[in-house]
């Protein structure tokens, strides 16, 4: 599988960060709605781009802008999914919300596997963010041949 | 006909005859099911085009191969029809598992039965920004109606449920990263479908 292109967050000013989680995925699942994957980095169909908008001293969800592929051609935005809306509160998701920063340490050819220096990580509860912390990741050790299964092993 | 019928087995060669004979009719079934899945004219050509037309030396070696399988049917056939209907269990249970529909929601995970009213007077959504529809669970609103819409029978009831994170979760028993809540309904004790108010 291909590393994914990865979803957009606006946080603590007006720069995106990458976010290597799918805040929409469950409202998509509940709601029966697909998209049509454009390339093999984007089999979900869509790029959304996420933003944690602060009222009241509580910080929220929103999706403020989607690049949907309804058909290879056709691109549809936040209003075609939630009509009358521009913005959308994402009151559906908890859970946690990673979003990788510096240096890229590993690449992996696979959905969000690549590792990064930090992970920002964010917990949220019904869309209201209640924790966030960063991990510091290290370089993953080298696989020895020895290590992957001899079924999987290079030919000699 | 009579005398046929009239037969029973006396020495012990007549017993061996007796043995052999569903294995007889079981080799029949096999050598007609490889007369009729044999390659066609066109793909025997193509063969023999490609330059893997079989000579004397494979048609030797088949032969033996198929008198050999054959030894093996007529004395091992009790051996066959076990191994066919393990099998036959198998399958039956593969198509189960196939079949069977990719919920979250276990038993174990069920926490009360509610009342749709109540469910949906407690799904209200607060936003400052009123990015969220005055309806019941919100955006989600849409996805509850066509989930309540399915609950015909008089016999459905409504339970809430909760995953805690951590927990083995669907057909495959993925763990989920987060807890997990929602609404299903059930009948007689089993889980018929499922509409997930928060997850990750």
């Amino acid at each position: 599988m291909t590393a994914q292109v990865a979803e957009r967050l606006i946080y603590g000013g007006n720069k995106e960060i990458g976010l290597f989680s799918n805040p929409l995925s469950l409202y998509l699942k509940q709601t029966g709605i697909s998209f049509v994957s454009p390339h093999t980095a984007n089999w979900r169909g869509y790029v959304g781009t996420w933003k944690i908008i602060e009222t009241t001293g509580i910080e929220r969800l929103y999706l403020v802008k989607l690049s949907a592929h309804k058909s290879y051609e056709e691109i549809v935005g936040v209003s075609d999914v939630f009509p009358g809306f521009d913005k959308v509160f994402a009151h559906w998701f908890t859970g946690q919300l990673r979003c990788p920063q510096g240096a890229q340490l590993e690449y992996r050819h696979m959905g969000y596997g690549s590792i990064y220096e930090y992970d920002l990580l964010m917990d949220f509860k019904q869309g209201v963010l209640v924790n966030k912390h960063a991990r510091h990741n290290e370089v993953p050790p080298k696989k020895e041949e020895i290590d992957i299964p001899s079924f999987l092993r290079r030919g000699q | 006909m009579d005398a046929l019928l009239a037969w029973r087995p006396q020495t012990w060669v007549d017993y061996v005859l007796l043995y052999i004979v569903p294995g007889f009719g079981m080799a029949i079934y096999f050598i007609a099911k490889t007369i009729r899945e044999r390659p066609s004219e066109f793909a025997r050509g193509l063969l023999n085009v490609l330059g893997k037309k079989l000579t004397l030396v494979d048609r030797i070696k088949d032969g033996a191969v198929y008198c050999f399988a054959l030894a093996c049917v007529l004395l091992g056939w009790p051996g066959f029809v076990i191994w066919y209907f393990k099998n036959k269990k198998a399958e039956v249970a593969r198509q189960e598992f196939q079949d069977r529909p990719e919920f979250d929601c276990a038993p174990e995970y069920l926490v009360a039965v509610v009342n749709p009213v109540d469910a949906e007077i407690t799904s209200y959504v607060i936003d400052p920004l009123g990015k969220v529809p005055a309806l019941p669970f919100g955006h989600l609103n849409k996805a509850w109606g066509n989930f309540l819409a399915n609950m015909l029978d008089e016999q459905d009831e409504l339970w809430s449920f909760y995953i805690p994170m951590g927990s083995k979760v669907g057909k495959y028993q993925r763990m989920c990263r987060a807890e997990i809540r929602g609404y299903a309904q059930v009948r007689d004790g089993k889980i018929l479908a499922e509409f997930i108010t928060e997850s990750d």
